[in-house]
């Protein structure tokens, strides 16, 4: 197109000076021939209009969108608060706070009788007990959050178990977009009976309760004994294989629907090598949908590593995950008591799914070329 | 005209772009708040200039306002549709003629679309209405002893309602001329289907895959035709399917839209278009999707009911071919404005516009013996931030000095024929000297 | 259309048993002490019966397992990943050649063995329960499904006409306030939304009891209810409107849409009939996903509440290492989504005239 528009003006130049249109009006014709044709013709009015480069559109549609907005920063704070937070943090994750905390004083009603068996005589015992440990304080200045019932510091944990959950996902989602795009890749490319074998393997992924697997899994590591760091990795192996199945039947389908449109069938004409077609032509076209996938996964993952920690079968005992501290809620003494155990966690939680959810909702609609606004 | 040096010239900075966009905010709720208002109807009551026309559009301007700023579609288009007659309208892609017959049945696509400014006057054959805006049956009536003429009625005491010669329910009519782009969406209802029917250029996608052609056809009778029984919506819409040359009329009522060609998709949507009789068919580039055997039937179909219900055609069509067989007055549009209208003989006999005599050039004929087919230089522009001279300029090859002033004007050639093109100003002149 | 439905069928069967290979090779990998350490922690208060016990293990084809243990190797895991001995049977003498041969003929046959079974109704019986497994799945199912249906129900009511109309209204003050409710919607994890509502509702205010289903008296049961019945509505709310009004914006920008418009009926009929018709298409796709989780219970919600649901039962079982009662459940579960995915394909062609079975 740029190329046709350059050469407008000579063309027009050519048509005025050469046959020229024979009408009553000669004097146009003639006036057309005496002046520069440029000059006449003044810009080309395609060249006012200002569009929007594809990308510039897809950043605009995402920046103009409030809630995709909302979603980044949020996403930034979580990082920033779980990766550089602890620098700041005097406490470690597991460091635990030896200064006497609380007393604790109990007061015992004891009631007895006097000599002349008057039983309405009450006393009352105190017992002051110091700690050696500041557990279970409550939220003050040293301890934003408090402790929990080992003398931790919350604060610093939940920004410890950031780290660990959205490492966790950031892995497993990498995992399982590479697992998938390879084996969807494949299937939709190669098609028959590759494609039979890859799709029934989603197809039983599918119909297996994930949240039951994870489950007898983490039942079995526990009674293993593994409870090291290495569950950890276990976990998002599991994740992993249980989670590609999504994503190959999305790059499968894309692939299948995008192999029958005509530009593929142009890319064949003009004989493009395999390799130059799917990655210039195929993958391109598969990108955006992806990128959407993973960034709604992230969230899904987060989510799932949050419920085995709240079932208490996630990352290894004593370390702090959020899915770990949120755990607290399951014992009806601290969400009785301790809603500091448990609420920032939870937040923490529903923020990064949140927050991974608007960003992944932005880009979808950002993405999407029949968007109207 | 400051040149753009910058190297992005072509693309909308991050702050323009912020900037359209409140600005487009601001105006659609405007423009959408406008619609939905509850207005008397004497505020959208209008007259006609010229008794003898069905419609007038009058300084009709349609925007959209886009991301890239406000697209002014239809910017200033002033025609009438004389009733009984074919106005045929003609542009390339782009140039606002299917914005400006959907600005007439007030579907251009919101909240991004809306009538700006300008009217479209539309003589409308509508219910009379009591104080309670509820519309007024016409009674069957029989002259008693005493010679009074009286209400008749069944044996409850109740008074029989007069049917039409379809078996529905017979309202009292008035005429009045509507200002359509002041109405209400809810008033505007009334309209279509019943005055105004349209007929879209895409026979694939415009029936509702998921119901009969039977339920769709039905639902324009059941809606416009007060009381009219089953057995009747049914045997009317089957009739409609008959007139359009459908054979097996009765067997295509119970199809659904993708067990029929598109041919065949376009006849039933024509057939919904003629259920009730409209005095305006709008036909958007009927015959586009179809091949060229269909064309002329779908075309003969029209010129045929069209004649039988007096009714007029609004053709909406970048084929000059059809325009030249069905049409009586030719408007031609450009980016947005009309640039020539006449009758058909005016524009085809003697084309005066640059544009107009190129689109006749560019129309392949059998006995023309050049190699290759003429083409006008260059594409319609995109009319976003258009400049105040003639739009054509840039591609024009009779563009003279004059041209870098002012839009020009439309020019009254002679009496049916006007153009906008400096060419021809002395014509004027020299006409007003006379 | 028979031969498609069959076809299916087929296919579902295909998909049933790769399902039960793959749980039955989980089964397989679990260590043997651990089904003893199960079955004597649930047996606590009985006698321990070894014959009982070895008959569980046979049930389950471990006993092969156990044998290997008493020959001073624990675990499957060691016969066949760790280069383990040659597996040996009771006399000392060499069973095979290869132990992974040997493990590999054991797991076939014991898979056999399970899977005739299976298929003959006998589902085994359950470790913790001492019943048999599908005793315990009808007797817990009719709570879940109950509570499961009336989320359901209330969610549809609450979601489709939200989803459309918000849709309706882009952009509007609605549209924006559903869009953010359906948000925090989806993102609230159900533990932490359940402890919250329990936290605020329950413990804090009181209006509602903590947990539990109460006496059988109809109004009471009703009242412990409320709160699991609300949690999991809000939470499934928020998908269900969103997939809602992304469809429905969709259909609405079809040209057929503006041909209902042209043919003047009223942005009501438009809407609620030509839109939504076409909304529904899509919208009949969840079924595979809500057929499961309607039969098999809410896990998290229904833990959290403690209501004696199959959700809560499985989860306790499982986490127990009911093994009869994994196996079950879990097929249960998967017959359920075949059957969902199976559902679905045949509504399609009830509600999309365009699409033919079998083709």
């Amino acid at each position: 197109m740029d190329k046709e528009e350059k050469t407008l003006p000579e063309e027009i130049a050519e048509i005025a000076d050469g046959e020229g249109v024979k009408t009553e009006i000669g004097e146009g014709a003639e006036l057309a021939k005496a002046e520069s044709a440029d000059e006449l013709h003044g810009e080309n009015l395609n060249d006012r209009v200002k569009v929007l480069s594809p990308g510039m559109t897809v950043l605009k549609r995402f920046f103009r969108s409030k809630l995709s907005m909302i979603g980044l920063i949020t996403l930034i704070v979580l990082f920033l608060f779980s990766f550089i937070g602890p620098l700041f943090s005097p406490y470690d994750d597991e460091t635990v706070d030896s200064t006497p905390g609380k007393a604790s004083v109990t007061i015992t009603k004891i009631a007895y009788a006097t000599e002349d068996g008057d039983s309405d005589e009450i006393a009352y015992q105190i017992t002051v007990g110091y700690p050696s440990e500041n557990i279970k304080a409550d939220m003050n200045g040293k301890h934003w959050l408090g402790t929990d019932e080992l003398g931790r510091d919350i604060l610093t944990r939940l920004m410890y178990g950031g780290r660990i959950s959205l490492t966790i996902s950031l892995i497993v989602i990498i995992m399982e977009t590479v697992i998938g795009v390879i084996l969807g890749g494949l299937a939709g490319y190669f098609g028959g009976w590759v494609d039979q074998l890859i799709m029934r393997i989603v197809d039983i992924l599918y119909c297996i309760p994930t949240l039951p697997i994870m489950l007898i899994l983490s039942a079995m590591f526990t009674s293993r004994g593994i409870e090291s760091i290495a569950r950890l990795y276990y976990m998002m192996g599991i994740l992993t294989l249980m989670g590609w199945a999504g994503t190959a039947r999305l790059v499968r389908g894309q692939i299948l629907s995008l192999r029958e449109q005509e530009f593929m069938l142009a890319a064949k004409c003009t004989g493009l090598s395999t390799r130059r077609k799917i990655f210039k032509h195929l993958i391109p076209n598969v990108l955006p949908q992806l990128i959407v996938s993973m960034t709604l996964g992230l969230g899904s993952i987060i989510l799932t590593e949050a419920t085995l920690g709240f079932l208490g079968l996630g990352a290894p005992l004593g370390t702090a995950t959020w899915g770990s501290m949120i755990n607290y809620a399951t014992k009806s003494e601290y969400l009785n008591n301790f809603p500091n155990f448990w609420i920032p966690a939870g937040i923490c939680i529903t923020l990064a799914i949140l927050a991974f959810n608007f960003v992944g909702d932005g880009l979808r609609d950002a993405f999407d070329p029949k968007s109207k606004r | 005209m400051a040149k753009n040096t910058e190297k992005n010239s072509h693309y909308i900075s991050a702050k323009e772009s912020r900037q359209i966009a409140k600005e487009n905010r601001e105006k659609i709720k405007y423009y959408e708040s406008r619609k939905k208002r509850k207005i008397v109807e004497s505020e959208f009551v209008a007259e006609m200039k010229d008794p003898s026309n069905l419609v007038e559009f009058e300084n009709l301007h349609t925007y959209f306002f886009s991301d890239a700023g406000v697209v002014k579609a239809v910017n200033g288009v002033t025609f009438s549709i004389p009733e009984g007659s074919t106005v045929g309208v003609v542009g390339e892609s782009g140039c606002g003629k299917s914005v400006t017959s959907l600005s007439l049945m007030q579907l251009v696509q919101a909240p991004s679309g809306q009538i700006v400014d300008g009217a479209i006057r539309f003589k409308t054959h509508t219910f009379k209405r009591d104080e309670n805006g509820k519309k007024i049956p016409v009674y069957e009536t029989e002259t008693n002893e005493a010679g009074e003429t009286v209400v008749k009625t069944n044996e409850k005491g109740k008074p029989i309602k007069r049917k039409n010669d379809l078996g529905g329910t017979l309202f009292e009519m008035e005429d009045k001329v509507y200002d359509i782009a002041k109405m209400p969406t809810q008033a505007m209802q009334n309209i279509r289907g019943r005055e105004i029917a349209m007929i879209f250029q895409e026979p694939m996608t415009s029936l509702n895959p998921v119901f009969t052609i039977g339920n769709q056809l039905d639902e324009v009778a059941k809606l416009h035709i007060t009381d009219l029984p089953k057995d009747k919506i049914r045997e009317r819409s089957i009739e409609m399917l008959n007139r359009v040359g459908i054979a097996d009329a009765a067997g295509v009522y119970k199809k659904y839209p993708h067990e029929l060609s598109g041919g065949m998709r376009q006849r039933v949507m024509i057939a919904m278009a003629l259920i009730c009789d409209p005095k305006l068919i709008v036909a958007d580039e009927p015959t586009t999707a179809l091949d060229v055997t269909i064309q002329a039937q779908i075309l003969d179909l029209l010129r045929d009911i069209k004649e039988k219900n007096k009714s007029s055609i609004m053709l909406i069509t970048h084929d000059l071919g059809v325009v030249a067989e069905m049409a009586d007055y030719v408007v031609v549009m450009y980016a947005g404005k009309i640039i020539e209208m006449g009758t058909t003989e005016d524009i085809f006999d003697r084309p005066l516009h640059p544009y107009t005599i190129g689109l006749q050039k560019s129309k392949p004929t059998v006995d023309d013996e050049t190699e290759e087919l003429y083409c006008i230089p260059g594409f319609v522009p995109n009319p976003v931030d258009m400049p105040n001279y003639c739009y054509f300029r840039d591609r024009c090859e009779k563009c003279m000095k004059k041209c870098a002033g002012e839009y020009p004007e439309l020019i009254e050639v002679s009496k049916t024929h006007k153009v906008a093109c400096y060419l021809y100003e002395n014509e004027k002149e020299a006409k007003g000297n006379v | 259309m028979i031969k498609y439905v069959v076809n299916r069928i087929l296919l579902a069967i295909l998909m049933l048993f790769g399902v039960s290979v793959i749980l039955y090779s989980l089964v397989r990998v679990m260590p043997v002490n651990y089904i003893e350490q199960k079955y004597y922690s649930t047996h606590q208060n009985v006698e321990v019966d070894s014959e009982e016990l070895k008959q569980l293990m046979l049930d389950y084809n471990v006993e092969d397992l156990a044998e290997v243990k008493a020959q001073g190797r624990s675990e499957l895991w060691d016969k066949v990943f760790r280069n383990g001995k040659p597996a040996t049977d009771k006399d000392g003498n060499v069973k095979t050649s290869s132990p992974f041969i040997a493990a590999t003929k054991s797991v076939v046959a014991g898979y056999w063995s399970w899977m005739t079974k299976f298929i003959r109704g006998d589902f085994g019986k359950s470790f913790k329960y001492n019943r048999p497994v599908e005793d315990v799945i009808s007797q817990y199912m009719g709570t879940s499904f109950a509570i499961s249906l009336i989320s359901l129900v209330l969610e549809l009511l609450i979601a489709i006409p939200l989803g459309v109309k918000s849709a309706c209204n882009q952009y509007g003050k609605l549209d924006y306030i559903t869009t953010v409710l359906t948000m925090i919607g989806i993102s609230f994890p159900s533990f932490f939304f359940g402890s919250l509502v329990i936290k605020i509702f329950a413990v804090e205010l009181g209006w509602f009891p903590v947990g539990g289903m109460g006496s059988s008296e109809i109004f009471d049961r009703m009242w412990h209810l409320v709160l699991p019945i609300a949690v999991l509505t809000i939470l499934s709310v928020g998908s269900m409107m969103r997939y809602t009004r992304t469809n429905t914006l969709e259909v609405l920008n079809a040209d057929y849409i503006r041909t209902a418009r042209a043919k003047g009926l009223s942005e009501h009929t438009v809407i609620y009939k030509h839109v939504f018709r076409n909304t529904l298409i899509p919208l009949v796709t969840t079924l595979a996903g809500i057929i499961p989780s309607l039969f098999g219970g809410a896990m998290i919600t229904e833990t959290i509440f403690d209501i004696q649901g199959i959700g809560n039962i499985a989860y306790q079982a499982m986490s127990e290492g009911d093994i009869p009662f994994i196996m079950a459940y879990n097929m249960f579960i998967a017959a359920l989504t075949v059957i969902g995915i199976l559902l679905t394909d045949l509504m399609y062609a009830v509600v999309d005239p365009r699409v033919k079975l079998g083709k």
